[in-house]
């Protein structure tokens, strides 16, 4: 009996270890020798530079049905492809399917010159002239404007230094509003623990990898070890590979944040939370967040670790539209604009609301 | 008693073990790192790094002044001037765009006028013609 179940054990040592190195030779090519994945694939136009940042025009697939443009804002950390991640997988090409017009002003990556560029640049210089050239290339009166993360703060400024802004509507996608209640960041970055001034002195621009060592320590055996474990477990599921390494790819290309930018970010914001107390100035502007008027809709993820929903739901009680709709997604950060949830709910629900209002 | 004497599978084994730790371990740290003793050596470990590439960065810059050549700053200030001029160039650009705006409202504006004026002149003519006509 021993004897058998050794022989069993024998053959069983045999074929796992051969699976595990057929898994490694896998792994190690896909790591080594495949092509870096393609990434934002719907074709383009660029319609307006400024130093870094592009403002860029998709391609319309089918005749305009809505006469409204929407011009998308993305954060200042990251790549904008996110949005535009892979065939099939990306908000860009629905919204484009659905008869809409897009535009999407990518930061694009600031180099150490930039250091010394502040959120009142981005959102007083920037994202009027974005907007302004939106119009004159759709020949449109008011745009749309959609906003993913920080993007969402940054439209929320704008929008607040601005009311008589040519917006018709805005969408919100796990947009930090109300900096109290952002987690286990409030407790890091807090004035105690973090010397924000000296980071920035000392670095200048604050390089891809701190911010993106920051996002997965809020989660880190998810981050730094089952994202590992599920593809190794996975390895032969062509489908899963693909998305993995796309994601992968966005997950590690960030960018740097702009000194100054970021010292705002951490001191008005997070140790602050000047932005819902109404104490923000942008070059002596107040900004009002109750200036914004139009009708929004705030698509928040529900197991969101990175912006919590707490953070992005105070946006209702700050504006005065009188149509505002909030919708809690199933789904955690990246999630809610990538994947299953995102096709099943946040993107018909943009533009099932956008063509109600 | 078959099973008692069955040898356990060392990868399954490593597996099970793995799948059941991973959940604890997760809560664990997220304990941890939610404490505000981790933030605060988290701080202080940040301070550490901060101080030494300061000293690095400062050494550096000493040394190329020294040789000389220009140093990383030169080179940022260097770039920092040609954004500064597309800066400029797009304010023009801005406000190009905004006297052709005007412009055009203009000339709309003169268009319009000029149609009125041509259309009351005709009718003018008209009525001179037609008051000629009953004469």
């Amino acid at each position: 009996m021993m004897n058998q179940n050794y022989q069993d054990f024998m053959e069983n040592f045999k074929k796992e270890t051969e699976k595990n190195f057929q898994r490694l030779d896998r792994l190690s090519k896909l790591i080594h020798q495949m092509p870096e994945p393609q990434v934002g694939l719907t074709p383009k136009e660029v319609i307006w530079t400024k130093n870094k940042a592009r403002l860029l025009h998709f391609i319309p697939v089918k005749e305009k049905l809505h006469p409204v443009p929407i011009l998308m804002i993305y954060a200042l950390i990251n790549r904008a492809y996110i949005l535009d991640l892979a065939p099939g997988n990306s908000m860009v090409e629905y919204l484009l399917d659905q008869g809409f017009d897009v535009y999407m002003l990518d930061w694009g990556t600031a180099g150490p010159e930039d250091k010394n560029n502040n959120l009142d640049n981005y959102v007083l210089d920037y994202v009027p002239r974005a907007i302004k050239k939106v119009l004159q290339f759709s020949k449109a009166k008011e745009l749309t404007l959609t906003s993913y993360c920080m993007g969402g703060t940054l439209a929320a400024l704008y929008m607040g230094v601005n009311p008589k802004a040519p917006v018709r509507n805005m969408v919100f996608l796990a947009s930090p509003i109300d900096f109290e209640k952002a987690g286990l960041y409030t407790n890091w970055l807090n004035e105690k623990n973090f010397n924000i001034d000296k980071m920035v002195d000392v670095m200048g621009n604050i390089p891809a990898e701190a911010i993106d060592f920051g996002n997965k320590l809020l989660k880190p055996v998810t981050n730094f070890y089952s994202a590992y474990t599920s593809l190794w477990d996975r390895i032969w599921d062509q489908e899963f590979v693909d998305n993995w390494r796309v994601l992968n790819k966005w997950v590690n290309d960030g960018t740097p944040f702009p000194g100054e930018a970021f010292r705002q970010w951490v001191k008005e914001f997070y140790q602050r939370n000047k932005l819902v107390k109404g104490e923000l100035l942008l070059r002596g502007k107040k900004v009002d967040l109750k200036n914004i008027k139009c009708p929004v809709l705030n698509l928040t993820g529900k197991t969101d670790h990175i912006v919590p929903e707490n953070q992005s739901i105070a946006l209702g009680k700050c504006i005065r539209s009188k149509v505002y709709e909030h919708v809690s997604v199933p789904s955690g950060h990246v999630s809610l604009v990538i994947g299953k949830h995102a096709k099943k709910i946040t993107w018909p629900k943009i533009s099932s609301w956008l063509i109600a209002n | 008693m078959k099973e008692k004497n069955q040898i356990p599978d060392p990868f399954n084994f490593y597996k099970q073990c793995s799948t059941m730790a991973e959940d604890n371990w997760a809560k664990v740290l997220e304990k941890t790192i939610a404490t505000e003793f981790f933030a605060e050596t988290m701080g202080k470990q940040l301070e550490g790094y901060l101080n030494y590439i300061d000293i690095l960065k400062k050494n550096t810059k000493t040394y190329f002044e020294t040789l000389p050549l220009p140093t990383e700053q030169d080179i940022h200030r260097l770039a920092g001037q040609i954004v500064a001029l597309e800066n400029k160039i797009d304010y023009l650009e801005d406000g190009i765009d905004d006297l052709q705006q005007k412009l055009e409202t203009v000339l709309t504006y003169l268009s319009e006028l000029s149609q009125s004026h041509e259309k009351n002149n005709k009718q003018h003519r008209l009525k001179k013609m037609e008051a000629k006509g009953s004469d």
